[in-house]
């Protein structure tokens, strides 16, 4: 039963630093745009100061606004505990599979989408919409660029993707590069990220995420903010240690722990800059040029796993 | 156990005998409340038996046969064969005609006085025997026999409340197509008549293989058709939107639940057990199913009338089950038995799956229109105040046929999934490209079944009312909530116990042909279902994780936050008073994605606009937006096909010219075909 520790590890590293990533994509962001900015243990404030204040609940709402952000950061949760994120030492972790990685994502969409219907107001409904079109759009992509990967190491599970093409090398990653491409581009869109959606403010057209969530307050918008930082590190973590496995050690033990770690936190570091610098550099798409972003990933990957397969 | 299977049989044609006639007995205006009661109640008690005899026939392994003495017309005997196949879709018709008879009973209530419930009763037990019959026939006659039964008896289902026309012109829509489809399989049987020399299916098993190809690929293409007709394939399905939604509720729940799955259990028999067929058409059933299932959650997503669009979702979901049989047959066809089976269960898993949440979902939604007397989504709006059950009926319908885990829908499509991957490893190139197009195709209905399903329950149930009569609106009664119920939480049970289930339904595909065993598995921890070394799914892990995520999270923010205040306020709208139009409609909840896909779903948008001054239009007095999506089916395959017939029949017109002399002409040249052709 040792994988339930590790199951376990990996839901504690994943909401410990989850904020922490949002941080340092902020002050890279403030540092490019030539702020001081805030420190980047400030989403930990944040979330502290949320947690200790009153809540305003829209008379509107029913049980599902009440329980979404529940639901919400739960799947965040379970999602986390099949990561391969100290290292993918079970080639098979319960929840790892890339199907239920997909399908979970999808569900906490789903009731973040409802949610956002549920008060009434025309923002969270229009959050609703666009937040679905993208998520459905973004599945495809998603799912393949996954499975191209699973094609190379013959294994669906995170894990034993991990395990598989941390043995490849030369020409046989060409395939996998484009398919990391694809998975890239779903980041950004399940992440509400630039050029997609725009995390720093509801009050522009284009707003998905953020208007979907405009009526929380309190520990329930806590929770909300909380599980999307949870959910980039989580994307985050696939790209770095399923998708580019290398330096991940593949065994556990005494200070493999530490190296594990170690390499993780290198690797996302460099992501998270990454991002941060393409949220600087780039303008934000308008809605409709957003599906031709979502099809080329689905394409890149499709392309990716005719490359692995014939 | 045989015998049970016999006793257990015979007993469920009894009780829907007594259920037909007990109806017309007490069909009268003073006793029709009775008699509807009895109608529904023999049904459910039809159905309980069938549910004991196939749920023990499945488990046993046995198979059932018999034959019923026949008139001797065209066959001796009408013989019965229920094996694990037939008892697998019987036991599905029966679980949802459980539900639905004991929902009927409430759900008709409302007809008492208005529509002849006598006849409805009679039709509603014919049309679930008949569906009986269809799966449990074992030869080409009965089955014939039965297949326009259903159709004939579903045929006056649909028209049933028949004051309202637009009933009456989808029942005639209905079974023209019906009866179209059915021709080809009259013609299909025929040939198979005429390759084997005899109308038993036993026959068909055992000469099946020994049948020259051309003539099996002629046979099969009238099947595919006969059947593809029957299960509203794309684009052979323009009949189910209409006729679907038309049905009282719960014959919609049974429609769209089974009846259509008797048609993908045909299939099954034909291109899988009965004939050996090409892997050219394993290919097309999955090029079928992947265009049926895409279209059809687009052409969902594009309704606003509730029960149209679940009928849509029955199109979508039919495709997803082709994709598993026609992956099955193009396995077999490559002589994968392994990966032929892992396809097979897949489609006949998620059969069962959409069974269960399509007539769950069809329940709850005519329990909105029972109480709000509107299929019309727009006007509905925060029903779940008053009707906090069927909510929750009909969201865990919703979270299942998205395929969101931990419920059924989820583990059916991820065994779909695996068998298009083992597809897209293991097969030659050109049938790896369709494959992988159809995991696409997967992958983006999946999404969009999401976001369908997220406007449907959010404009339904969410916000707040959007007309102002729903003060009258009610809570349904215990009757109707129970079978809701009933198939809610088989919906769970069918996706956390699926370790328990998928070995089960490998059993019965395998059983179809010898020798072989199935691809799937169980290991590894948390007793997964594996598919060799490629993929697990541990339905239990799932379950457990979600729902220990969900409760921590909940236990600790109380704790975090015990003492804070919630109170209630208005939601915020820029200052704006704050009424039921600033709300998300369902036309604009799906605009944007009907935008994405423009270029299939060729939508129209026409703008009217009544101005104070016609001389100076800058002040507008109303302004009207009709947005709709055209059949295009009917504007390039079916009008140009009946223009066509109707041209062609004036044509032949001109034979008739009633000329005395032209008539004898034709009998000499009749005759004098004839004897040259006895002499030749």
């Amino acid at each position: 039963m040792d994988f339930l520790y590790l199951m376990a590890v990996n839901v504690g590293i994943v909401s410990a630093l989850s904020p922490l990533s949002i941080g340092i994509i902020r002050k890279i962001k403030a540092r490019v745009q030539n702020r001081v900015g805030a420190s980047i243990f400030q989403p930990y404030r944040d979330l502290l100061k949320l947690f200790r204040k009153d809540e305003v609940v829209s008379e509107d709402a029913s049980w599902i606004f009440l329980a979404a952000p529940y639901i919400v950061f739960g799947t965040t949760l379970a999602i986390a505990s099949g990561l391969p994120i100290l290292s993918p030492t079970f080639a098979f972790l319960p929840m790892g599979d890339v199907l239920v990685f997909a399908y979970l994502l999808a569900a906490g969409a789903f009731f973040l989408a409802l949610a956002g219907v549920d008060v009434g107001g025309a923002f969270g409904g229009f959050g609703g919409s666009r937040e679905m079109m993208i998520a459905s759009l973004t599945e495809g992509g998603l799912i393949l660029s996954l499975i191209a990967a699973a094609f190379l190491a013959d294994s669906t599970n995170l894990s034993g993707i991990a395990i598989g093409i941390a043995q490849l090398n030369g020409t046989e990653l060409l395939p996998l590069f484009i398919a990391a491409g694809a998975f890239f581009i779903s980041l950004l869109a399940e992440n509400a990220r630039y050029p997609v959606d725009n995390p720093a403010t509801h009050l522009e057209l284009t707003m998905v995420h953020e208007a979907m969530i405009l009526e929380y307050s309190g520990a329930r918008l806590a929770l909300m903010e909380w599980a999307s930082a949870n959910k980039l590190l989580i994307f985050v973590a696939v790209f770095v240690n399923v998708l580019l496995p290398w330096g991940t050690p593949l065994f556990l033990g005494g200070s493999s722990l530490a190296i594990g770690f170690g390499w993780f936190a290198l690797k996302a570091l460099i992501i998270l800059l990454a991002i941060a610098l393409i949220e600087s550099g780039m303008a934000k798409f308008r809605i409709f040029r957003v599906p031709d972003m979502l099809f080329t990933s689905l394409v890149l990957s499709v392309i990716a796993i005719l490359l692995v397969i014939i | 156990m045989e015998i049970l299977a016999q006793y257990g049989f015979e007993a469920m044609m009894i009780f829907f005998g007594a259920g037909a006639v007990l109806s017309l007995a007490f069909a009268s205006r003073k006793n029709e409340r009775i008699g509807s009661t009895l109608a529904h109640a023999c049904a459910a008690l039809a159905s309980l038996v069938g549910i004991a005899f196939s749920v023990a026939t499945i488990l046993s392994g046995t198979t059932f046969t018999a034959s019923i003495p026949g008139i001797g017309i065209v066959v001796e005997n009408w013989n019965v064969h229920i094996d694990g196949l037939a008892a697998f879709f019987i036991a599905t018709i029966s679980i949802v005609a459980l539900a639905a008879s004991i929902y009927g009973i409430s759900y008709q209530r409302q007809f008492f006085g208005v529509y002849r419930l006598g006849h409805f009763g009679f039709f509603y037990n014919m049309f679930l025997a008949s569906m009986v019959l269809v799966i449990a026939a074992n030869n080409s006659i009965l089955f014939l026999l039965a297949w326009e039964v259903m159709t004939i008896a579903s045929y006056f289902l649909v028209v049933f409340e028949r004051r309202e026309e637009r009933n009456i012109s989808a029942g005639t829509l209905y079974i023209l197509i019906s009866q179209l489809g059915a021709a080809f399989l009259f013609a299909g049987l025929l040939l198979v008549h005429q390759a084997t020399g005899s109308w038993d299916f036993d026959a068909i098993r055992m000469l099946g293989s020994s049948v020259s190809p051309a003539m099996t690929n002629v046979i099969l293409a009238l099947m595919l058709i006969g059947f593809s007709t029957k299960a509203g394939v794309i684009p052979l399905h323009i009949w189910l939107p209409e006729a679907h939604p038309a049905a009282p509720s719960h014959v919609s729940a049974l429609m769209s639940g089974v009846m259509i799955k008797t048609a993908i259990f045909m299939m099954v028999r034909f291109f899988i057990e009965f004939f050996p067929a090409d892997f050219s058409w394993g290919l097309t059933i999955l090029a079928l199913g992947a265009i049926s299932s895409l279209l059809g959650v687009l052409y969902a997503l594009s309704e606003h009338d509730i029960k149209r669009l679940l009928a849509f979702h029955s199109v979508e979901n039919i495709g997803i089950i082709l994709l598993g049989v026609g992956a099955s047959v193009t396995f077999f066809a490559h002589d994968l038995p392994a990966a032929g089976f892992l396809a097979l269960a897949a489609g006949l898993y998620h059969t069962v799956n959409h069974a269960l949440f399509k007539s769950l979902l069809f329940l709850s939604a005519g329990s909105v229109v029972h109480a709000t007397h509107t299929r019309n989504m727009e006007e509905y709006g925060g029903l779940i105040r008053v009707m906090p059950w069927t909510a929750a009926f009909f969201l865990i319908g919703a979270v299942s046929i998205s395929g969101l885990p931990p419920f059924n829908g989820f583990v059916s499509e991820w065994l779909t999934f695996q068998s298009l991957f083992a597809g897209i490893a293991a097969l030659p190139v050109f049938s790896k490209m369709i494959f992988l197009a159809s995991a696409a195709s997967l992958a983006l209905t999946g999404g969009l079944a999401a976001a369908c399903f997220v406007k449907a329950f959010g404009t339904t149930f969410l916000a707040r009312s959007r007309a102002e009569t729903h003060e009258k609106v009610h809570e349904s009664d215990l009757l109707m909530r129970v079978p809701m119920a009933f198939l809610a939480l088989l919906t769970l049970l069918f996706g956390v116990g699926a370790s328990s289930l998928t070995p089960l339904i490998q059993s019965i595909a395998t059983a179809l042909k010898t020798g072989v065993a199935g691809g799937m598995t169980l290991g590894h921890p948390g007793n997964a279902i594996a598919v060799g070394d490629f993929s697990a799914l541990s339905m239990v892990a799932v379950f457990v994780a979600v729902i220990f995520g969900i409760v921590v999270t909940y236990l600790l923010v109380g704790i975090v936050s015990r003492n804070r205040k919630v109170t209630l306020s208005r939601t915020w709208n820029c200052g704006a008073p704050l009424t039921p139009r600033m709300e998300i409609t369902a036309t604009a909840f799906s605009r944007s994605i009907m935008t994405v896909f423009k270029g299939l779903l060729r939508p129209t948008i026409q703008r009217d606009a009544e101005y104070h001054d016609a001389e100076m239009r800058y002040f507008a007095k109303s302004r009207m937006v009709h947005l709709s999506v055209p059949n295009l089916y009917r504007t390039y395959l079916y009008d140009p096909a009946a223009s066509l017939l109707e041209q062609s029949a004036l044509r032949a017109r001109r034979i008739q010219t009633g000329n005395l002399n032209a008539y004898i002409l034709y009998i000499f040249l009749t005759i004098a075909t004839l004897v040259w052709w006895a002499l030749k």
